[in-house]
Parts: C-alpha cells; sequence; structure tokens
C-alpha cells in the first residue's frame, strides 16, 4: 500500500516538475532567440521562437501523462501546434513577399 | 525522487539552451559595448566624393557613415549636424574602411586602416564615469556614448577623433597613398567611364565659386591634419 503511495507521490512530483521545467526552457527559449543578444525590436523573433518551441515541450508533457485530469494538456498541446504551423506559414509568406520588394 | 523520462528529455533540452545562452553570450560580449555613432567631415576648401565609408566591428557588423554631407559638398572641417541616433549598443570597431577620390589632385585613395580599440575604451571609460559622454539618442531617449569624426583632410591625411561631451581623443592619424583606379573605381550608373569623365561625374555639384577660388589657390597649403577642432585636448 505505501509503495503504491510513494509511486503516486513521485509521480506527482515528477509532474510539478514537469510543469515548472516547460516554464523555465519557455524563459530560456525567449531569452535565447529574442533581442537580448541581438536586434528584435517588436520582439517577432522571441514570440515566435516561443511559438514554434512550446508544441514539442507540451507534446513531452501530453505523451507522458495520459490520466483524466492531463486532458487539458493534450488540448492545449493540439491548439499550440495549429498556431504554430499557421504562425509558420505567415511568417514564411511574409518572407517571400519581403523578398519580392527587396529589388 | 526518481525522475521520469519527460523530466530527463526537459532537463536535456534545457541543459543545451543553458550552454547555447552562455556561448551567445560569450560571443555577445554585452560588457565591451557601447551607444555610439560615427560621422565623417572634409574641409570646404578641399572637396572629396567618397564612394565608401564605413567602420567594421571585429565581429563584422559594419557601422554605418553618412557620406552625404561631404559628397554633397555641405561639410565643413570636424562638422556634422547629424541627429545622433542609435537603436542599440555595440562593438567597439577596429577597423575603418575608406575609399575616395580627391577634387584638387584627382587622386585615388583607398584603404582599411586598422583603429586602436584598447585606447577606444580607455576614453569610453573615461568619459562614462564621468558622465561626459556624448548623447547618444535611443528611440528619443539619450544614453552615454561617443562620437567617431573621421576627418578627411587634403593630400591624403586622414584623422579619426572620438567626442565626448566636452572633449576629443585623438584616435589615429595617417597619410594614404594614392592608388591608381581600377575598373571598379570608375563606375558611374552601372557601366565603368573614363577617370576624366568620372571625375566629371562625381565633381559635378561643387559650385563654380569654389572651383575659382580653389583654382586661385584657396587654402592651398592649409594643413588640417594638426587640427581637431572645437574640443581639441589630446
Amino acid at each position: 500500500m505505501s509503495e503504491i503511495t510513494q509511486q503516486n507521490s513521485d509521480k506527482a512530483k515528477n509532474k510539478k516538475l514537469s510543469l515548472a521545467l516547460i516554464f523555465l526552457n519557455s524563459l530560456f527559449v525567449i531569452l535565447l532567440f529574442g533581442g537580448t543578444f541581438g536586434y528584435d525590436p517588436d520582439h517577432v523573433q522571441s514570440i515566435l521562437a516561443f511559438i514554434l518551441f512550446f508544441p514539442l515541450l507540451l507534446g513531452i508533457y501530453t505523451f507522458s501523462y495520459k490520466e483524466k485530469e492531463d486532458r487539458w494538456a493534450k488540448w492545449l498541446f493540439w491548439l499550440s501546434l495549429v498556431v504554430a504551423l499557421v504562425s509558420l506559414g505567415i511568417y514564411w509568406y511574409l518572407y517571400e513577399l519581403a523578398k519580392g520588394f527587396k529589388n | 525522487m526518481k525522475l521520469n523520462k519527460a523530466n530527463k528529455f526537459y532537463l536535456l533540452i534545457f541543459a543545451v539552451l543553458f550552454i547555447a545562452t552562455i556561448v551567445k553570450m560569450v560571443n555577445h560580449k554585452p560588457w565591451g559595448r557601447y551607444f555610439y555613432v560615427a560621422v565623417a567631415s572634409a574641409p570646404e576648401a578641399n572637396p572629396i566624393f567618397i564612394r565608401n565609408i564605413a567602420m567594421l566591428t571585429p565581429a563584422g557588423e559594419e557601422i554605418y557613415i553618412s557620406p552625404d554631407a561631404i559628397n554633397l559638398n555641405n561639410s565643413a572641417w570636424g562638422e556634422s549636424s547629424l541627429y545622433p541616433e542609435s537603436h542599440r549598443s555595440q562593438l567597439l570597431p577596429d577597423r575603418l574602411v575608406l575609399n575616395y577620390v580627391d577634387y584638387r589632385t584627382s587622386n585615388f585613395y583607398a584603404d582599411t586602416l586598422a583603429l586602436p580599440v584598447e585606447d577606444m575604451e580607455t576614453y569610453f571609460k573615461e568619459a562614462l564615469a564621468q558622465q561626459q559622454g556624448y548623447l547618444i539618442y535611443k528611440q528619443g531617449m539619450p544614453q552615454q556614448g561617443m562620437q567617431f569624426h573621421v576627418g578627411i583632410a587634403n593630400k591624403g591625411h586622414v584623422l579619426v577623433w572620438l567626442q565626448s561631451a566636452t572633449q576629443a581623443y585623438k584616435l589615429m592619424e595617417t597619410q594614404l597613398q594614392p592608388k591608381s583606379p581600377g575598373l571598379d573605381d570608375l563606375k558611374w550608373d552601372g557601366a565603368s567611364i573614363q577617370k576624366e569623365d568620372y571625375l566629371k561625374e562625381v565633381f559635378q555639384n561643387i559650385p563654380d565659386s569654389i572651383k575659382t577660388k580653389i583654382d586661385e589657390g584657396w587654402e592651398s597649403n592649409a594643413n588640417y591634419k594638426d587640427s581637431i577642432p572645437f574640443f581639441m585636448k589630446k
């Protein structure tokens, strides 16, 4: 009985740690790709880096914790994935469009 | 507590991001960055046409220097009316790229000159510690910084100095040797033309009054290279 309790508490701790690490990793992505070490006045790069990286972080969470109470993560994951793909599409479109204006 | 696979993976990602951040920080050198702008001037009595002028940082970034005032014959020795604006702090430049034609002698000059980075750093620190920096505007907000000034005098003499709010610090002084122009140096409107035609084109904006004065020997032996105007100190 106590072993099961131990396992459950381990799982809860791991889950908390995972959420904390998602937060920490997101923060570092924003720092790393943003204006801290470069020129990014409108924060476009940091926002895009976060949008693209977040589904990966959440995906790991979704596929590791599959209980009923973790269903929010699943929904959020698919949502963030769609947002990431759409953003990437828009970014690509703007990039190609900008090319057209270069000359 | 035993780490599960997900957390091991998260920690791995974190380690990668952390190391990448450190590497980026070391390359970026936030501690060696300053606000500055660079301007250029030439004496009224010695018109030149600049084809290329820029400073380069060790990281290869180009620091823009506007040649417009000089090329439009709107420049005077040691003067600049440009609004000192920079949107970020930058590494100090270690090279000056210069390529120009002199009106009086029709000489072509082209060179890359080394700049004394350590001296610059000393002057920057000195001026900034005393809150005597030249004010550089970042999105309208004044920042303590310095202004580089490239003075291009007669006979190939080039002088580079650094301005704080109250002083000028001489960084470099040299005399360039004229070079014979190559085909690339005579490009006008996309095509290489004869040297005489090229000179006519680039100097077409010089007012006749100045040309006449120059022909009469105006300031023909002036010695600009020994004078840093306004703030002369070192």
